[in-house]
């Protein structure tokens, strides 16, 4: 019963979303800001190459303090992105000081709010409270409320995961009511989205408190709004977390035709975490039921979909590190090829310059045999007088 | 008495340096018996183990034991589960020095692999799987190679069965079986690592009664080892307790696995233990116990969590660690490579140089040979005449044919007289003296010397001091400053200066040449 959750993935898509609203907000875009812009969408595809980007931005004084603050949130998404989430909050916090002689309050929260996540990313929870804590207070004095409702409600938000992650699931419960709360003065339609995944994390939570009655009504909210913006996948979450209350109400049966049902929403999203989640599901019910081929069916499914979870976790890092790997060895060639470079032009020059030597030093050689001879023919010309 | 002391200070010296040696010897075989109390208790007491190795760490100054404390402070990491501090020690900075021993060196790789096997990093544990195999293949062989490399398609085996490619892994284990059936006779803990992984293969592939007999076998020879190896057992008991399960042996498959959670308990491996709550959970489910369930579900989450968090922990610190050593080894290679840029420069400049004095030395030669002509061409004749071509002047004055012979006939006269040597002589003087004007006068020398006034009075005065030196060997004798106040200059250096831009070189070479030739000469009659 692995409860795998999706707040994980959530979490990138949030950084994205949030700061093209603050963007947008920001009118006076210039040259430089929209290709920032542009550049931040491929972020994920090629992280090097914004970073790259981010610094030479930054390091250029032309630029105005805002357009550097872009960049080094830029550069900060990169790591995230590649996961080196020490290097992505070292930008962030330069951002966050460089941002200070800004007055615009916007994206300082955005900051604040990026801050917090990377905190939370690296699993040091207080810290990351500490700056969600900063991000609201900050948007509360905000003169308008409805542009930065978006923050606070997120930051309710992430703070609910970050309790409900050590298990404080009555805290985490009361965070996520305020972020609800707070998402109904958000006019979006994306809004949804994020309420239906609240709605199904305070469900889990509801089930871990054996509350089953609310558990229940928390799950079918999540999928109202699932279908709402047609998200196949957050249906199928909702109904696998209210298969895992009929299972602890021990009725399995239920259980199962719900799950078989997620199955079935969940065969086009093809998300390896919320398969795991339902063969998890099934393979107990069916024990439950003492169906053991079934259950042993799924037991496999699940086994390998745990695997496949664990791969594709691992594959940006792997590959990040190979990716580092052999950046260094192409710099290591280019600073061989340098040197050899060098050696090769300083023999060039060196032989030339022997060349040089020599053939100044066989003229001279001439010019002294021929002043030697003119000598021994003063000196005879001196004995013969 | 001084003698005495200093034998005294001697005896001393050696007695001190001896018990000095002797308590090097005791302390550092005392370090490495630690080490090895502390290797043996790895799998029963890791956390007794751990203490001795961070003493070491905290008090060695000795970069092998260094290592080898880190060495063993990541593997008892890796038997109480916790990835994150043994990723720490693993790729410690220190253990990269290729000074430390091959049997280490080998070790270390072999451990990283094994790590980032456990925390599904694949391809980097192939990598050092191979720095390993590479390092191997340069010992000797001996009963320590067999092993490593035993163990190595251990790693390769533990690799196949936990990613779930079971039938590769039974051929696998049947090859190596094969290739080390004389290995295996003699080493009882390694034949039950191959069985144990043989039982797990078999139970991915749902060959539970194949499993069974694999682990019969493992657990009699773990019952029967000397060494109390509480991670083997506590893997071992939770195996048994799966398969019961499996058979729907419900009672027993709990006492299996009541076993092996006890074990895992006193090691306090989080990892072993959530798994076996897991199966306790799935048992207790099966056999309809429902309180019972929740009970270890909920344990089960809460490990699951733990130990989640703590592999996460482990992959972030693990890629900051390998990408700063990256940055690292970068700066250094960097380093080594501007260093070549100033040899390449120190190189060239020396080149410079070389050509340089090389060059500069033939032209001093010439230099030499050319003051020789020159001087012996001053010697030789005993007049400077060295302007042969006469230039027609295109400015002439006319000067009345009578008039002209008559100043030349009074230059003539003035060239022998030594009025020339006159400070104050000028052209203006000498045109009075000769009752000419200064425009016929320098006419006069311009056509007839074709020089003019200053180069014509230069060239007398020297050509007088020349002959002083030919023939008055006092002269040879004389300062500078007096040939110049001889010859009628009010300096020194306006003399030499003169004197070089007629004859050649500077009046103290002129001097020398003379005295060299006067020397010669000398030796000449004398011999």
């Amino acid at each position: 019963m692995k409860k795998k959750h999706l707040y994980g993935f959530l979490i990138l898509v949030f950084s994205m979303p949030l700061s093209s609203f603050a963007l947008s907000f920001n009118q006076n875009i210039k040259k430089i800001d929209s290709v920032l812009e542009a550049s931040r969408f491929r972020v994920y595809e090629n992280p090097n190459e914004a970073i790259e980007l981010g610094l030479s931005v930054y390091e250029n004084s032309d630029y105005t303090i805002k357009t550097k603050v872009k960049a080094l949130m830029l550069i900060s998404l990169a790591y995230t992105s590649k996961r080196n989430y020490q290097k992505a909050l070292e930008y962030i916090i330069l951002a966050d000081e460089l941002s200070k002689t800004l007055n615009d309050k916007v994206l300082q929260i955005e900051i604040l709010f990026r801050t917090g996540i990377l905190y939370q990313q690296l699993k040091i929870f207080d810290k990351s409270i500490d700056y969600l804590e900063k991000t609201e207070q900050m948007a509360f004095l905000y003169p308008d409320r409805a542009i930065v409702s978006k923050y606070i409600a997120n930051s309710y938000t992430v703070k609910g995961f970050i309790y409900k992650d050590n298990l404080n699931c009555d805290i985490a419960l009361e965070y996520f009511d305020k972020g609800i709360a707070e998402y109904q003065n958000v006019k979006n339609e994306e809004v949804n989205t994020n309420l239906s995944i609240v709605y199904y994390n305070k469900g889990n939570c509801y089930t871990l408190l054996s509350q089953y009655g609310n558990a229940k009504n928390s799950f079918n909210r999540s999928i109202a709004l699932a279908k709402v913006v047609h998200a196949n996948s957050l249906v199928a979450f909702a109904k696998k977390g209210l298969a895992s209350v009929f299972t602890e109400q021990g009725e399995y049966q239920k259980a199962i035709d719900y799950l078989e049902e997620a199955l079935e929403e969940s065969k086009e999203v093809g998300d390896l975490v919320l398969n795991s989640g339902i063969y998890n599901g099934l393979l107990e019910n069916y024990l439950a039921l003492n169906q053991w081929e079934e259950y042993q069916k799924y037991y496999e499914l699940y086994s390998n979909s745990q695997l496949e979870i664990k791969k594709a976790e691992r594959n940006s890092v792997s590959d990040s590190l190979d990716d580092n790997n052999n950046r260094k060895n192409e710099k290591l060639q280019d600073l061989q090829k340098q040197t050899l470079n060098r050696l090769k032009l300083f023999s060039l020059f060196v032989l030339l310059l022997f060349i040089g030597v020599f053939f100044i030093n066989k003229r001279n050689g001439k010019t002294i045999a021929i002043l030697k001879n003119k000598i021994e023919a003063l000196q005879n010309k001196k004995t013969i007088s | 008495m001084t003698h005495k002391d200093s034998r005294c200070y001697k005896y001393i010296r050696s007695i001190s340096l001896w018990v000095s040696l002797t308590l090097a010897c005791f302390s550092y075989s005392q370090e490495n018996d630690l080490i090895t109390k502390a290797q043996e208790l790895v799998y029963s007491n890791p956390d007794e183990s751990l203490k001795i190795a961070e003493h070491l760490l905290n008090t060695s100054q000795d970069l092998e034991q260094i290592v080898a404390s880190n060495l063993l402070i990541a593997r008892a990491q890796i038997i109480k589960g916790d990835y994150h501090e043994s990723v720490i020690h693993a790729f410690d900075k220190n253990n990269l020095s290729e000074s430390i021993s091959v049997n280490i060196q080998i070790e270390l790789n072999l451990l990283k692999a094994q790590l980032l096997r456990l925390i599904y990093l694949d391809k980097q544990a192939q990598y050092f799987i191979e720095k390993g195999e590479k390092l191997l293949k340069k010992m000797p062989q001996s009963a320590y190679k067999d092993l490593t490399q035993y163990l190595i398609k251990l790693e390769e085996i533990n690799t196949n069965i936990e990613r779930r490619n079971s039938e590769k892994a039974i051929t696998l284990i049947e090859n190596t079986e094969s290739e080390f059936r004389a290995f295996l006779k003699t080493n009882s803990t390694e034949k039950r690592a191959i069985l144990l992984a043989k039982e797990r293969a078999y139970n991915n592939l749902s060959n539970y009664d194949s499993a069974e007999v694999y682990i019969e076998k493992t657990l009699n020879l773990i019952n029967a080892s000397q060494i109390n190896n509480l991670y083997q057992k506590a893997l071992i008991y939770k195996e048994l307790g799966y398969l019961q399960l499996q058979k729907k042996e419900f009672s027993k498959s709990e006492e299996s696995l009541f076993i092996a959670s006890r074990y895992a308990e006193i090691i306090d491996n989080p990892i072993l233990l959530m798994e076996i709550n897991r199966d306790l959970s799935i048992n207790y489910l099966a056999s309809g116990q429902n309180i019972k369930h929740k009970v270890f579900n909920d344990k089960y989450l809460t490990l699951n969590t733990e130990v989640e968090r703590t592999e996460q922990l482990a992959v972030n610190t693990l890629y900051t660690m390998l990408s700063n050593q990256e940055e690292d080894d970068l700066i250094d290679e960097r380093q080594t490579h501007s260093n070549y840029l100033y040899l390449l420069v120190a190189g060239f400049i020396g080149a410079l140089f070389i050509g340089g004095y090389v060059v500069l030395k033939g032209e001093a030669r010439k230099k030499r040979h050319k003051e020789i002509i020159n001087y012996l061409e001053v010697i030789r004749n005993s007049d400077i005449k060295t302007k042969p071509i006469k230039k027609a002047k295109p400015k002439r004055i006319a000067i009345p044919e009578e008039t002209e012979q008559l100043i030349l006939s009074k230059l003539k006269r003035f060239e022998t007289s030594k009025k020339f040597l006159n400070k104050d002589i000028s052209l203006a003087v000498l045109a009075g003296q000769f009752d000419t004007n200064t425009k016929y006068l320098s006419g006069v020398i311009n056509k007839h010397y074709d020089d003019n006034f200053n180069t014509f009075i230069n060239k007398l005065r020297v050509n007088y001091i020349i002959d002083k030196l030919k023939n008055d060997s006092n002269y040879i004798n004389y300062k500078i400053s007096f040939l110049a106040e001889e010859s009628g200059y009010s300096s020194h250096s306006s003399f030499a200066t003169v004197f070089k831009s007629i004859i050649g070189m500077s009046p103290v070479t002129f001097i020398k040449m003379i005295q060299k030739e006067r020397d010669q000469l000398k030796k000449k009659t004398t011999s």
